[in-house]
């Protein structure tokens, strides 16, 4: 995690510098080398701080605990993802920068049910957005689904495009859609 | 989580001071080299035109890189640019960048305005540029450089900003207006948007305070909504408009409605979606009217047809008094920003034509997404002299865009240079492209 910041940060500093750079030196490789190098050594720091983190206690990477979820629930799943889902989301729920959200490890999918089914069911128009506004278009609510077509649609969503999650029920969605708010 | 924190900063001081050690190593290592080179201000064209596509004869010199965002750009009369950042970065949502050794490359950037928008326009004297709620302007001195960054003057504010849709990008006639996008937050004026069986309301509601372009005058400061004039209506979202000076009229690239076959999946089946409806290129004059939500332009049997909303059924006609489009383009493409070719370094056929920045579709999933390209209509006398044609295209940097984040570079800004070059920018990679013609 901290790796990929640091080297995010690195590359984003190499490129602002780069235009610079690029008047200099013509000969490219060098400035290759230099990013090889850079990158080596910041990667070594890393490597210490790491070792410097471990006893402190602070958590390691989550375990991804792979649920079984029935074949057919999945594929049930993915027919109204496809139908309903795909066109915003993406096929491989990448979402679309500034606009869709993207569904790969999302925390409301992986997350607590309630809020994950409210979203399903009732979306996020207009008013304050779920991510701070940094996707602009609306996401309707799904309401007119029924409990096993949102059970099915939650779950398959839950253990796909890298996400994990136990299997939701149509009890639990009924449960949310029932709720006087 | 607080040591965590702490040992990211430490990392990142460490990270800062290495990578400034190797810049220093390196620079002295390669002092000798740029002894050798002469200071002759030499265009620096990008390897391979940076993989970009073009006519024969056309060069790309990478102008700027590693921007936040870049939406609508402008050009001074001496080369330099102002770009309207979609999201601020260190604070500032301008950038101002030079090309002190003018090889093309802009080697000085600055950054100004503390806010993030889209529009962005030089008329005048005046820097004009737009949050998604106001339009601001500062005064250019001689050398077209602001010189009241931290104190502009606020043109209009307390424009609608429903998140969707809320780009307000701007266009100046040169005679004292400025003309303002104020896009539909809405598909198509469902009284719940984009959700299944909600029917259009009638009549939609939304037209009283957005889709459509609204004109301001130039010479008012602190405007109101209600100070401006609704100038053409019936436009879902207008990125991409530009005053055209030759026939002194405005033009303006609609972003047509999404989602027909998941709105509508008895009508219109996916691939039904990705054609359809065209993305359309319209002349306005004050008072038209463009049709949205009612009708969408239906680029294969050259009709308006009446929305699904509205009791359409993918034949029925509607609109008869809006307007017609003058070019109509392939579904979903997104086109973000229009110019008009006013440069004399071009081929002749260029000239007075119509330039579109493409952004590139996502509502054609799960069929391969289109656009991410700039695409040339030749124009006489405010009308189409021919097809449009794809100008340049290989931003997205992959064969196929099967969803919007596989592509590299978007484009989404367009503008003009002193001496006839176009520069394209891309608000994904953050690229400035400068496009000039080198052949004979
Ligand atoms: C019209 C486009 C659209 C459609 C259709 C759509 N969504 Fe969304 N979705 C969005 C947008 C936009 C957001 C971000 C909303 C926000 O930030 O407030 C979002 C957010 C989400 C989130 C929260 C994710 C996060 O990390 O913020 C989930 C979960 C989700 N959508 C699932 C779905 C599912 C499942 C479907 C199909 C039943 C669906 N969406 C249909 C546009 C859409």
């Amino acid at each position: 995690m901290i790796q990929e910041v640091l080297f995010t940060e690195l590359f984003m500093m190499v490129s602002n510098t780069r235009q610079f750079l690029r008047r200099q030196i013509k000969n490219r490789i060098e400035l290759l080398l230099c990013l090889v190098c850079c990158s080596l050594i910041s990667s070594c720091g890393q490597k210490d701080k790491k070792e410097h983190q471990e006893p402190s206690g602070v958590p390691e990477e989550k375990v991804v605990v792979k649920v079984d979820i029935p074949a057919e629930i999945m594929s049930s799943g993915k027919a109204v993802y496809d139908q309903y889902c795909l066109v915003c989301h993406q096929a491989d729920g990448s979402g679309v920068p500034g606009l869709n959200a993207p569904l790969i490890e999302s925390d409301y999918v992986q997350g607590d049910k309630e809020p994950y089914l409210t979203i399903l069911l009732k979306g996020s128009l207009d008013g304050p957005s779920l991510n701070n506004g940094a996707y602009a278009n609306n996401m309707p609510g799904f309401v007119q689904l029924k409990d096993q077509e949102l059970a099915d649609l939650a779950s398959y969503v839950r253990n796909s495009f890298d996400n994990t999650g136990e299997l939701i029920t149509p009890e639990e969605v009924a449960e949310i859609r029932n709720k006087k708010d | 989580m607080d040591m965590y924190v702490r040992a990211f900063q430490n990392q990142k001081t460490f990270s800062y001071l290495l990578m400034f050690s190797c810049l220093a190593v390196f620079l002295l290592s390669c002092k000798e080299n740029s002894k050798e080179e002469p200071a002759a201000p030499e265009l620096e064209f990008a390897l391979n035109n940076a993989g970009l596509s073009l006519p024969e004869g056309f060069k790309v010199i990478i102008a700027a890189d590693s921007l936040k965002n870049p939406r609508h750009i402008a050009v001074t009369d001496n080369g330099s640019i102002y770009a309207k950042l979609r999201e601020l970065d260190d604070d500032n949502g301008v950038v101002f960048l030079e090309d002190t050794d003018q090889d093309g490359i802009m080697d000085r950037q600055e950054g100004f305005g503390n806010y993030a928008g889209t529009g962005i326009g030089i008329s005048q004297g005046y820097l004009y540029a737009s949050s998604d709620e106001a339009v601001m302007r500062y005064t250019l001195d001689e050398d077209q450089k602001v010189t009241n960054k931290t104190a502009p003057d606020t043109i209009v504010s307390g424009l609608l900003n429903k998140r969707q849709h809320a780009s307000k990008s701007l266009t100046l006639d040169g005679a004292g207006n400025i003309y303002v996008n104020i896009g539909a937050p809405s598909n198509a004026c469902q009284e719940t948007d984009r959700t299944l069986g909600s029917p259009g309301m009638m009549p939609c509601p939304i037209l009283d305070s957005a889709g459509g372009v609204w004109q301001f005058r130039t010479d008012k400061l602190l405007q109101t909504f209600g100070d401006g004039k609704l100038y053409a209506t019936g436009l879902r979202n207008v990125i991409g408009l530009d005053w055209n000076h030759t026939d002194q009229s405005l033009y303006v690239t609609q972003h047509g409605r999404d989602q027909l076959n998941t709105l509508y999946p008895d009508l219109y089946d996916v691939k039904a979606n990705a054609d359809l409806p065209a993305e359309t290129l319209y002349r306005v004059e004050e008072g038209d009217d463009a049709g949205w939500p009612y009708v969408y332009y239906d680029q294969n049997q050259q009709k308006k047809i009446l929305s699904p909303e509205y009791g359409g059924d993918g034949q029925k006609t509607g609109g008869e008094d809006a307007l017609d489009p003058l070019v109509a383009f392939p579904a979903h493409l997104a086109p973000n920003a229009l110019l008009f070719y006013s440069g004399d370094q071009f081929p002749e056929r260029y000239k007075n034509g119509a330039f579109i920045a493409f952004h590139g579709s996502w509502n054609r999933a799960p069929e391969i997404q289109e656009g991410y390209n700039v695409v040339f209509v030749p124009f006489q006398n405010g009308k189409p002299t021919g097809e449009w044609e794809v100008f340049a295209e290989g931003f997205a940097g992959v064969d196929e865009v099967r969803s919007p984040r596989d592509a590299a570079h978007r484009p989404t800004g367009l503008a003009q240079g002193p001496d006839g070059s176009i520069y394209v920018s891309d608000d994904s990679g953050g690229t400035i492209y400068r496009i000039v013609y080198d052949g004979e």
